[in-house]
């Protein structure tokens, strides 16, 4: 796999679903959807790896894309502030990308994975209420629902196109990904549902000690993404994916930290 | 009468439709489950799923398979109706508060979502691929429907074009999809499942527009919300389209605005209900009936055509 060829799959792909979604008036309205490039890099991994990525393959990573897109713009509905007709716009676009991935998976037709894809969006929106009652929870509980939220979709994908050997690798890197966007929600002053836990758990954490808590989390997922790297035996060429990218930058530096 | 003696030989099933649903919403999270089961214990009309049960009696009717897409599209609604409660801001729906007001925002999303889902697994229970390609392409229509709703409010200068397309989309979708996916769980003719499908969309087209009418003619009391809300809202429906011909009612129509005060509103809906609007709105109402009696035709004689038939007839009659 060189640099060009993974490029050029992303951005292919990137079309695909821009072009899916196209709807002026929505986009003019609410803003053109941002395509998540770390999660679209880590779904093409797989197809890194075999040097193979066809039009059939290309349907499945766009269509996890659009309902990763589709459950996070209903996660912006919440956030106050939008006028009426945004918040009206922002429903239907999820609702619209929601009823776009399953028209795509009718289209191929592959009845399977709409059922193990069904699945997974109800598994993910039992744990998005789950850690809404962070008081009853503990670590390992919290932890186990953020990755059943951020990785369900992609390795429900990953164990329908055969790829097992990729899912506790994607887990990891997903939820080490929520939890940095946790740490940089909190430091702008947003809500975090990672430092909501912090505060209203079942152990209670002192605000003093937020910083410690989060980095020995990611001090701790990090040494798991390693060896998991290291087992998959994954081409020096992978660490320019942006999945790895960011993981690398943060993973040196807390290596320097010590 | 009421609706459901129209088709009170499909008692048994109906209620085996409900146990199913309340199956469905079944879910280890507390909260989720409860938010689901409040919103279906406020009851409905059930109405998609009865047309899935009849259209399938054309075919070779098993209760056991049927019910997975009569299940499906009722979740469907319900999870629509969670999000349009968010779009609406809507406190109360048939007499209960919605999710969002007993919870939030969140709440609601998350539980549309769900149900949604809940939906896609009931429906994968049939195998058969264009049953999945007829709902899947009846979900986006609907959305880009609810979308140009909103794209279309209080645009006066719009044509009844838009108005029928946007119904089409918004409300006769569905049911035709019902009715077709009934036929096509019951493995009817093909045939017969266009029939159907038409039989749906002209019923739904004349549901609508009667609910457009209903809008001007009843009473707050039988609406459940003040008359004319539509158009406060800035929805322009047909009677309103037929109003605008009038020059002066025309211009008094454009200065509708969402914050217009009672009487002021009030004043417009007399000058509407003086024209020949409601009745010109009925006349297409009973045209879309007509057709869709007329898809029954071919079909032959059984308990489900007379349902089909009777709850068009109802649906004409219907005074709120």
């Amino acid at each position: 796999m060189s640099d060009k060829q993974s490029e050029r799959w992303m951005s292919q792909t990137v079309q695909h679903i821009l072009d899916q979604i196209h709807h002026p008036y929505l986009h003019a309205s609410i803003g053109q959807p941002e395509i998540d490039m770390e999660r679209l890099s880590l779904l093409l991994l797989p197809f890194y790896l075999k040097n193979k990525y066809t039009n059939l393959d290309q349907s499945y990573v766009s269509t996890a894309i659009l309902i990763q897109q589709a459950l996070d713009t209903h996660e912006k509905v919440s956030i106050t502030g939008e006028s009426h007709r945004i918040k009206q716009l922002t429903v239907l676009a999820g609702d619209y990308y929601s009823g776009l991935y399953y028209k795509i998976l009718s289209g191929i037709p592959d009845i399977e994975l709409i059922r193990k894809i069904a699945f997974s969006i109800e598994e993910i929106n039992e744990h998005k209420i789950e850690i809404t009652s962070a008081h009853a929870l503990t670590e390992d509980e919290f932890l186990n629902s953020l990755t059943k939220i951020e990785s369900s979709i992609i390795t429900s994908l990953f164990r329908h196109l055969g790829y097992d050997e990729m899912v506790p690798l994607a887990e990891k890197l997903l939820l080490a990904n929520r939890l940095k966007q946790e740490e940089r929600s909190f430091a702008q002053g947003d809500d975090s549902s990672l430092f909501y836990f912090f505060k209203h758990g079942k152990h209670h954490i002192k605000t003093s000690d937020y910083m410690t808590a989060y980095k020995r989390l990611i001090k701790r997922i990090s040494g798991e993404i390693e060896y998991l790297a290291r087992e998959l035996n994954l081409p020096s060429t992978t660490k320019n994916l942006p999945i790895f990218s960011s993981f690398y930058e943060k993973s040196i530096i807390y290596a320097e930290e010590g | 009468m009421k609706l459901t003696m129209l088709y009170s030989f499909l008692k048994a099933d109906i209620e085996e439709v409900e146990k199913e649903l309340s199956q469905a919403i079944h879910s280890d999270t507390e909260l989720l489950k409860d938010a689901s089961l409040h919103l279906l214990q406020a009851g409905g009309k059930r109405i998609r799923p009865v047309f899935v049960l009849l259209a399938a009696k054309t075919g070779q009717y098993d209760i056991h398979r049927v019910k997975n897409a009569a299940v499906a599209l009722e979740l469907i609604h319900m999870a629509s109706l969670v999000h349009d409660d968010v779009i609406d801001n809507a406190d109360m729906r048939r007499g209960r508060t919605t999710i969002q007001a007993e919870w939030n925002n969140q709440i609601a999303m998350y539980t549309g979502d769900y149900m949604f889902a809940r939906a896609l697994n009931y429906m994968t229970v049939i195998q058969n691929p264009s049953a999945h390609k007829i709902l899947s392409d009846a979900i986006v229509e609907l959305c880009i429907g609810e979308i140009a709703q909103i794209q279309d409010k209080y645009r006066f200068n719009q044509s009844t074009r838009d108005y029928f397309r946007r119904i089409k989309r918004k409300t006769a979708l569905l049911i035709a999809v019902s009715c077709q996916l009934g036929a096509v769980a019951g493995n009817a003719s093909a045939d017969i499942q266009k029939r159907l499908y038409r039989f749906g969309y002209y019923v739904g087209m004349a549901y609508q527009i009667t609910d457009d009418i209903l809008d001007f003619t009843s009473t707050e009391k039988e609406l459940g919300k003040p008359a004319g809300g539509d158009l406060l809202q800035g929805n322009i429906t047909l009677p309103v389209f037929y109003a605008m011909e009038n020059p002066e009612i025309s211009s008094r129509i454009k200065k509708v605005h969402e914050e217009m005060p009672g009487e002021d509103l009030r004043q417009i809906i007399d000058d509407i209900l003086k024209t020949d609007a409601i009745k010109r709105s009925s006349a297409i109402s009973q045209r879309y009936l007509r057709k869709a009696l007329d898809q029954l035709d071919e079909i032959p004689q059984s308990k489900a055509k007379k349902s089909l038939r009777d709850i068009a007839l109802f649906i004409g009659k219907r005074k709120y």
